[in-house]
């Protein structure tokens, strides 16, 4: 009669949201330039679905590359949406080795769900649960910017006390991120 | 010697708000209710919740839910019930309170809610195991329920669950002043070990909530006292307890606690029912007194929600006195009768002309003595002959409310005129 507990991470109705902004920003980056930008630092944005847009929601990025050592550093922030009234944050940095096809390993902290208070059927309050997550995954940079990228790893939630330890673990999904890195 | 006097200023100044507040409490981790480290963390933690030491040895038992009520089904089977049980239960179902007896249905009813309780003849928590995989959800919820029951337990060792009840009315008040406690420090525990400050959360909207529901069960349960005692005692005594707290903290909650049944006044906008039971309701010519009670104000509203189209007002704070008197007739028969005051702000008036539009399934003969008084009489027997109006009292009694009850009853027969 009285639970409260951690929303599912993302909320399936907002995907499409999420793919018409990813789809959006990729026909942008099309039509920006043709120049090679495999191994400039630059600024990318992105949009897509999973931890690292706040569930369904966009992203930034500036690249710091090596191109010597096709290493390359990737400080990101992401902001977006669990459910239509929930906002996600995100922040983080991913190392990537790679031209055009990259391996990244990712560490960041996410919005994990929200903790919603609710007594006697009445909500009372809400909050937002934040977790660490690592991630391992692949992303593909087209030498217009264009990108692509997916990847997965464990995550720690910082959940409230009534929560036992072990229920903290759980996924740290990026499904889809599709973007343009500008210059 | 200046700064040492200032800062045992500041401590005396400090001393009383910390007597108001509450004390800060480690929140609880849902855990297995069924391992000793877990019942010792419910214990800690509602004992630092009450404020009060957790020197309490409590036994915790965890029984399958299902052998517990067959066992309580075989007991109840075994119960053969007085004449006066049986003419009592036969004037609770004439009035729609409860369902014909069927002690089986009865034992299952009465426990059909019950996820645990403390027993305190045996200072003994009972968990009753319902089955299902005990994941970490279920433990959660099984954990604050500990944390209720080991409240219990605490009010037991203080002495203050064996307090005698005069009358169903003072039962409910004692009832919902400890089911209150414990609800209030369970759903406090709940909401910080969710991390939210319990005081700045609108706890108070919550209980509103609670009390709208549990009314409505209630009006609608099978049984109108299973449905009062699983739902209304917890809301009304939490909200009673929480507005306590509000305005003196622990302190405060603790002083109304101790006064038990007195509380009424703060429940029920009065003071116990006076002890005038078997005066207050003639008995009929020849018929014998089985049985007479206060059920306050609680019971007078479901009843009133309980008709197809409830009354409109809620008039649980409202019921100054009530006396519910069965009598036995000569041929067998049973007849109850109901008089119910209420304070100024209900007139017994609004609710006759709401019995009006009404349609109870039972006959009910009404009447209105005043603006304040109403009466109502359910018999088996009208057929041989009673004349309801006998149980009311005749207008040259002086009744104490003054001229205006000197006007004839106003009675309406409703409904067929026997069962």
């Amino acid at each position: 009669m009285r639970r409260a507990e951690v929303l599912p991470v993302i909320a399936w109705r907002t995907w499409f949201v999420g793919l018409v902004m990813g789809i959006g920003v990729c026909l942008s980056a099309l039509t920006v330039q043709a120049r090679d930008v495999h191994d400039t630092d630059g600024l990318a944005l992105g949009a897509g679905i999973g931890m690292s847009v706040g569930g369904v929601g966009a992203s930034a990025s500036y690249h710091i590359q090596w191109p010597e050592r096709r290493l390359s550093l990737r400080p990101h922030v992401g902001v977006g949406w669990f459910d239509a009234s929930v906002p996600g944050h995100a922040a983080g940095i991913a190392g990537a080795f790679g031209r055009r096809h990259r391996v990244i390993v990712d560490v960041q902290l996410a919005t994990f769900g929200v903790q919603q208070l609710v007594l006697y059927g009445e909500e009372l309050e809400d909050k937002l649960i934040y977790g660490i997550g690592l991630a391992a995954g692949w992303e593909w940079l087209s030498r217009s910017g264009f990108f692509v990228r997916a990847s997965i790893g464990p995550a720690f939630a910082f959940l409230p006390p009534l929560y036992q330890r072990a229920e903290a673990y759980s996924v740290n999904l990026n499904l889809i991120e599709l973007g343009a890195k500008l210059w | 010697m200046v700064t040492v006097v200032r800062m045992l200023g500041a401590l005396g100044l400090l001393l009383p708000v910390a007597a108001c507040t509450s004390p800060r409490c480690e929140p609880i981790q849902g855990c297995d209710v069924r391992k000793a480290s877990c019942q010792r963390e419910a214990l800690r933690v509602a004992a630092c919740l009450r404020g009060s030491p957790a020197d309490t040895d409590v036994d915790v038992e965890i029984v399958s839910y299902d052998a517990f009520v067959e066992a309580a089904v075989r007991e109840a089977s075994q119960y053969e019930p007085t004449d006066q049980d049986l003419d009592v239960r036969r004037a609770l179902v004439m009035f729609g309170l409860s369902p014909t007896r069927d002690a089986e249905a009865d034992a299952r009813r009465n426990l059909a809610w019950v996820g645990a309780f403390y027993d305190r003849e045996v200072d003994r928590i009972t968990i009753l195991d319902r089955g299902g995989d005990h994941d970490r959800a279920s433990q959660r919820g099984n954990t604050l329920l500990l944390v209720h029951e080991m409240v219990h337990a605490l009010q037991g060792a203080e002495g203050l669950l064996t307090r005698a009840a005069r009358s169903y009315e003072e039962a409910f008040t004692a009832t919902a002043l400890v089911e209150g406690e414990a609800t209030l420090l369970e759903d406090r525990a709940h909401v910080e070990s969710l991390g939210f400050p319990f005081d700045e959360v609108d706890y108070r909207r919550a209980l509103e909530a609670f009390v709208a529901r549990s009314r409505s069960a209630a009006s609608r349960a099978e049984d109108a006292f299973a449905g009062i005692r699983s739902g209304l005692t917890y809301a009304l005594g939490a909200r009673q307890l929480y507005a306590d707290y509000l305005e003196g903290g622990l302190a405060a909650v603790r002083e109304r606690l101790e006064a038990g049944a007195r509380a009424n006044e703060a429940l029920f906008g009065r003071e116990p029912s006076p002890e005038r039971i078997e005066q207050a309701i003639p008995i009929y010519d020849e018929a014998t007194l089985v049985a007479s009670y206060h059920f306050g104000g609680a019971l007078v509203d479901t009843f009133l929600q309980r008709a197809p189209l409830g009354f409109a007002k809620n008039v649980t704070g409202h019921v100054v006195d009530d006396v519910f008197s069965v009598q036995r007739m000569p041929d067998g028969g049973v007849v109850a009768a109901w008089r119910i005051r209420f304070d100024p702000s209900i007139s017994a008036r609004d609710i006759v002309e709401w019995l009006d539009t009404e349609t109870f399934e039972r006959p009910v003969v009404v009447g209105q003595e005043g603006e304040r008084e109403l009466w109502f009489i359910q018999g088996s027997t009208w057929s041989s002959g009673v004349d309801p109006e006998g149980f009311m009292p005749a207008p040259e009694v002086d009744t104490g409310h003054g001229a205006e009850l000197a006007h004839p009853l106003r009675c309406a027969l409703r409904g067929r005129a026997a069962l």
